[in-house]
C-alpha cells in the first residue's frame, strides 16, 4: 500500500466509514511506515477532539428575553460608531478632496503668478493743469520711466490720477517726491502692488497652462 | 401586521442557542463569544431593515456574526494570538484531551494557528454541520474554493494537535509559539 492511499484511508477511518478488510491493510501499512502512523494518531485524534467538542452542553446562556432587554438598553444608550465612522470618512474624504483640488491647482497655475510683477501709484489732489495736459507724460518721460502709463480716472476740483506698471516701489516714491515739487496741495499717493497681469484671471491663466502642457 | 423590530427577535428565537454557541466556539471562549454575540445582535438589529429577504436570515445572520467577530480579532492587533498563561499551559500538558473539559482547550489552542476567517469556515463546517452549499450560500465563495480553504484549515490544525500531543507525551511545556518551527515539533513534524 502507498503512503497516498493510506493517509486517504486514514480519513475514512477518522469518519468512520473505512471497511475492516481495508482496515487490516492500514494497520499492516500502519506497523511499516512511522510517517503514517503519526499522520494517523493526529487525524484520528483532531477528529475525537472535535467530535467531543461537538458534543458539549450549551452550558450557561442567557435567556433570549434577558438578551433582547439588554441589546435594546445598549441600542438606546450607547452612541455608534458605525455612525461616527461613517461621519469621520466623510469628512475626511471631503478633506482629501479639498486638498487635492488645492494641489491640482497650486501645480496649474505658474509660480510668478504670484509674484509682484510691476506697482500701480494711485495719486489723489492732483491739479487739473498737471493732469489733464501731457506735462504729466513728458514728467514721467524725463524721469527715466519710459514703460509707465497714466490714466486719470476723474476730475472734480483736483484729480484722480493713475500711474501704472512702474518696476520698483523707488520709482513710485521718485513720481511722487515729482509731483510734490510740483503741486503740493493735498496731494495723497498710495503705492499698490500688482501681483498678476491684470488681464488674465486665475481660471484662465490655469486653462493657458493646462494647453501648454497639453501642447 | 407585526412590526419590522418584533419579527426580528421572532426569527431569532429558532436559531437563538446556536447562534449564541457558534459564538462561544468561534471565540474559544464563553464570556469573549457572549460579547461577540451581542454585539452581532446589535449590529443586526440595527441592520435588519436591510434585510429583504427572511427566508434568508439564518445565513444573514450567521454572516453578520462572522463579521463581527472578523473584525474584533482584526481591530486589535495585539489579540491576534490567543495568549495562554502560564498557568493554564501548564494544566493543559499531560491533559487527556478527550476529557471533558479539556477537549475545548485544545481545539482552541489548534485553531489558535488559523485566520480568523479559516476559523470561522472550521466552525461552521466541523462543529456545527454546515454543508458546503450552505457555506457557499454564506460567503459568495464556490464550493470548490471553500473545500480547498477547509483543506488547509483542518492540515494546519492536524500538525498543531500533533505538537501538542507530542509535547503532552513527553510532559514538556508548550513553547508560546504556535507555528511548526517550536523546540518540541522540530524533531518530530516533517514538511509535507
Amino acid at each position: 500500500m502507498q503512503c497516498r492511499e493510506a493517509r486517504a484511508r486514514i480519513k475514512q477511518l477518522s469518519n468512520g466509514s473505512l471497511d475492516p478488510v481495508a482496515d487490516a491493510d492500514l494497520k499492516r501499512h500502519l506497523n511499516e511506515c512511522p510517517d503514517c502512523a503519526r499522520f494517523c494518531e493526529s487525524t484520528v485524534l483532531m477528529s475525537r477532539v472535535l467530535e467531543s467538542v461537538r458534543r458539549e452542553q450549551t452550558g450557561d446562556m442567557m435567556p433570549l428575553s434577558e438578551r433582547r432587554r439588554r441589546v435594546m438598553e445598549r441600542i438606546r444608550t450607547h452612541r455608534w460608531p458605525n455612525s461616527q465612522r461613517h461621519w469621520s470618512w466623510t469628512g475626511q474624504s471631503v478633506v482629501a478632496a479639498v486638498t487635492t483640488a488645492v494641489v491640482l491647482l497650486l501645480l496649474l497655475v505658474p509660480f510668478n503668478y504670484y509674484r509682484i510683477v510691476s506697482y500701480n501709484l494711485s495719486l489723489a489732489g492732483v491739479s487739473q493743469d498737471l493732469a489733464e495736459n501731457e506735462s504729466f507724460c513728458d514728467l514721467l518721460y524725463n524721469l527715466g520711466l519710459h514703460d509707465a502709463n497714466v490714466d486719470v480716472l476723474g476730475c472734480d476740483s483736483t484729480c484722480k490720477v493713475l500711474v501704472l506698471d512702474l518696476k520698483t516701489r523707488e520709482e513710485a516714491h521718485l513720481v511722487y517726491s515729482a509731483i510734490q515739487q510740483i503741486d503740493d496741495d493735498d496731494l495723497m499717493a498710495q503705492i499698490v502692488p500688482v501681483k498678476s497681469p491684470a488681464s488674465s484671471s486665475l481660471l484662465e491663466r490655469a486653462n493657458e497652462t493646462l494647453r501648454v502642457a497639453l501642447n | 401586521m407585526e412590526p419590522k423590530k418584533d419579527r426580528f427577535w421572532k426569527l431569532l428565537e429558532p436559531e437563538y442557542v446556536r447562534a449564541n454557541m457558534f459564538c462561544r466556539r468561534l471565540a474559544g471562549d464563553a464570556t469573549q463569544g457572549d460579547d461577540v454575540f451581542e454585539d452581532a445582535l446589535i449590529i443586526a438589529y440595527r441592520k435588519f431593515h436591510q434585510l429583504r429577504d427572511e427566508m434568508a436570515f439564518r445565513s444573514w445572520l450567521y454572516r453578520v456574526m462572522a463579521n463581527t467577530y472578523t473584525s474584533s480579532v482584526r481591530s486589535s492587533w495585539f489579540r491576534r494570538r490567543v495568549d495562554l498563561t502560564p498557568e493554564i499551559e501548564q494544566t493543559l500538558v499531560g491533559d487527556d484531551p478527550l476529557g471533558r473539559h479539556t477537549a475545548g482547550r485544545w481545539l482552541k489552542r489548534a485553531m489558535a494557528v488559523l485566520s480568523p476567517q479559516q476559523r470561522v469556515l472550521i466552525t461552521l463546517h466541523e462543529l456545527e454541520g454546515w454543508t458546503l452549499t450552505e457555506l457557499s450560500e454564506l460567503t459568495g465563495k464556490p464550493e470548490s474554493a471553500l473545500k480547498s480553504r477547509l483543506f488547509r484549515a483542518r492540515n494546519r490544525m492536524r500538525k498543531a494537535i500533533e505538537k501538542y500531543s507530542v509535547c503532552a507525551t513527553e510532559n514538556r511545556p508548550l513553547s508560546d509559539k504556535t507555528d511548526e518551527e517550536t523546540e518540541c515539533s522540530a524533531a518530530r513534524l516533517e514538511p509535507e
